[in-house]
């Protein structure tokens, strides 16, 4: 019984200091994308109380119900992520694109003779995980990667050293619990990650009363998410030149870099529903409504760990079975909370201004159902998430006018969501500016293009709590091109 | 259970039928714009020009209407004349005539017969209606003697024209 307390006690704590479900990950499927659909995007995704074509089924699936004529349409898009990290006061610049099918929908409006009863199939890309960080500092501290990884060790187990990662590197004593390295190294590291969330979404809608619209989408979700991570420290000053990492070990005398890897590798899978109405007020205006019930996601996960350590020329790597060993399979589920938005769209003489806003309280998000992972850590992380996120109403904002000589209409937006976390100031927030402009011809093929530039600020942790932390200043620019065909 | 009972109710909206909207049935022809009642449209003319059909008109408005030929029991013109055509056949004057000498009691002959071939009965029929049909389509003998070789007497037989098949 002992035995088995301390191996579980062993996986709760190399978890922590290998890779261990964390908030990010649950805001990573929990906070909105840029949705679908690029008359929605070039207003600034203020789309709910409009929603009169594929994208409703996205958006607020009640708009489909005003849709009379069926449609074929289909998107691009490509995003261009920009990140200017700063670790001990240094800049450093990256990015990462990626091209994706946005959309391919499908409308079919039933005839009726009277109101309106309409179908729609979708597969929309609601979300890229596409991402980049790159960081480069001199840490003049007394603590370091290395050290933190010795610390986060089992102290209940006095064989543990066996599996400590400074000790089989040759960067501690023979306990595996004293390092004579004490910080003051160059810390640097490369981060990209790539992915997204799709959904095959199943819609209908129809008019309830007159000019009263009530929707439903059925979304069978699926996605990848792959993030590799590659974490550098070196002696770049030559501190450890003359000294033994690993007393009694000469060839660890000229210490140059640790290094290590870590992989995360998603699939995704879940199902979710979402209700919408739509009352459209004469042709002057239309209100809308949409309850997003919690979307449960099932996380297949698959962790690989690797590490070394170089001294001069020679490199010292991890054992195969202790790499085994760190890196793992696990699987689990993390619940979305309600989401639900109130949106306005007025219509004057060709010109639409819409509104929304939306209520998300990220406390309620949880990881449940865990296969490999120890459930008392689930708990305490839904703890942790409902004392440090909270509920947040994210705002968008859109505008419209048609050129009727032309057909031509142009579009603007704006898009604001604070951060999910408590007590983050507003430049933590995502902005977004948006802009674009729809065509159309012979009355049946529209395209419509849409740019987005967003903003915000974020930080992140190498180790520890603000040992070793990078300042973010993150850009996102999208451009999202839409076919639609009306028959 | 709680994804059953949100599926239920998933189906159930997607198959209701709200007390306002009334859905096209195959029986009639399609809606038109004269016997639907419309919702008021967004995007209204002249503010959006082509943009006011592209969101408004219904595709079935467009679609041509459905027409459907009665079916006619009655024996039409057309039909008449093609039967008493140019081409061989029943109707056709220029047939061949066969005639053959039947045998008599005294051993000498007697007027010559035409023999014409049974009628095609194309249609089932069964009981006593076959029964019928069939005395009608072999005359008796007395008849062709006398007046087998008159054209109108056969093609005005009103219940041999019946099992012809119309097209």
């Amino acid at each position: 019984m002992k035995i088995l307390k301390v191996l579980v006690l062993m996986i709760v704590m190399l978890s922590t200091f290998g890779k261990a479900q964390n908030i990010t990950d649950a805001l990573r499927v929990s906070e909105s994308g840029l949705g679908v659909g690029a008359r929605a995007l070039g207003m600034g995704n203020a789309y709910n109380a409009i929603s009169d074509d594929g994208s409703a089924m996205y958006f607020n699936p009640a708009g489909l119900g005003m849709m009379k004529r069926l449609e074929v349409s289909g998107g691009l898009d490509y995003l261009n992520f920009t990140n200017d990290a700063t670790l001990f006061n240094n800049k450093t610049n990256y990015s990462s694109s990626a091209t994706n099918f946005n959309q391919i929908s499908f409308v079919f409006p039933f005839p009726t003779l009277r109101g309106s009863l309409v179908f729609g199939m979708a597969y929309n890309k609601n979300k890229d995980l596409t991402s980049a960080l790159k960081f480069d500092g001199f840490n003049i501290g007394s603590h370091s990667m290395v050290q933190y990884l010795e610390d986060a060790k089992s102290p209940l187990d006095d064989q543990s050293y066996k599996n400590s990662i400074p000790y089989n590197l040759y960067l501690s004593d023979d306990t595996g619990k004293v390092s004579v390295i004490n910080g003051k190294l160059n810390q640097s590291g490369i981060t990209l990650q790539e992915g997204g969330l799709e959904s095959w979404t199943f819609s209908s809608s129809m008019e309830v009363s007159k000019n009263m619209y009530v929707g439903a989408s059925l979304n069978v979700n699926s996605g990848t998410f792959k993030s590799n991570r590659e974490y550098f420290e070196d002696d770049t000053k030559g501190i450890y030149a003359n000294v033994e990492t690993a007393p009694g070990n000469a060839f660890t005398k000229n210490f140059t870099t640790f290094y290590r890897n870590d992989v995360l590798d998603w699939e995704i899978s879940g199902w979710d529903l979402k209700v919408g109405t739509i009352y459209q007020l004469s042709k002057i205006a239309r209100f809308g409504a949409t309850v997003q019930f919690p979307k449960t996601f099932t996380i297949k996960e698959t962790y690989t760990f690797d590490a070394h350590s170089e001294f001069g020329g020679n490199i010292v790597d991890l054992p195969s079975d202790l790499k085994d060993y760190l890196s793992d399979k696990v699987e689990y589920d993390i619940t979305t909370p309600f989401v639900l938005t109130g949106a306005a769209s007025v219509n004057v003489k060709g010109l639409i201004l819409s509104a929304e806003a939306t209520l998300t309280d990220y406390s309620q998000t949880e990881f449940s159902n865990p296969k490999g992972i120890s459930t008392s850590y689930f708990a305490g992380l839904n703890k942790d998430m409902k004392e440090l996120l909270r509920a947040v109403a994210a705002l968008n904002i859109g505008v419209e006018y048609t050129i009727p000589e032309v057909g031509i209409r142009v579009r603007g937006g704006f898009i604001s969501q604070p951060s999910p976390y408590k007590g983050d100031p507003s430049d933590f927030g995502k902005k977004y500016l948006t802009g674009g402009v729809g065509f159309l011809a012979d009355e049946t093929f529209a395209i419509d293009i849409a740019y987005a530039h967003g903003w915000w600020k974020t930080y992140g942790d190498n180790y520890g709590t603000d040992l070793s932390r990078i300042y973010q200043d993150i850009s996102n620019d999208k451009m999202l091109v839409t076919f639609s065909y009306r028959f | 259970m709680k994804a059953i009972k949100l599926l239920a109710f998933v189906f159930l909206l997607f198959g209701l039928q709200g007390c306002y909207t009334v859905i096209w049935t195959p029986d009639i022809d399609f809606p038109t714009k004269e016997n639907s009642d419309d919702s008021e449209s967004y995007y209204e003319e002249p503010y959006y020009g082509d943009y006011t059909p592209y969101y408004g008109l219904p595709w079935w408005y467009t679609v041509p209407p459905t027409t459907f030929t009665p079916l006619v029991k009655e024996r039409s013109k057309e039909v008449t004349k093609l039967r008493n055509g140019s081409e061989p056949g029943r109707g056709n004057p220029d047939r061949p005539i066969i005639i053959e000498r039947m045998p008599h009691d005294g051993g000498s002959t007697t007027s010559p017969v035409i023999d014409t071939p049974p009628p095609t009965v194309s249609q089932p029929v069964t009981g006593e209606d076959a029964a019928s049909k069939k005395t009608e389509s072999t005359p008796p003998q007395r008849d062709r003697t006398n007046s087998s070789n008159s054209r109108d007497t056969r093609n005005n037989d009103g219940s041999r024209s019946s099992d012809t098949p119309r097209r």
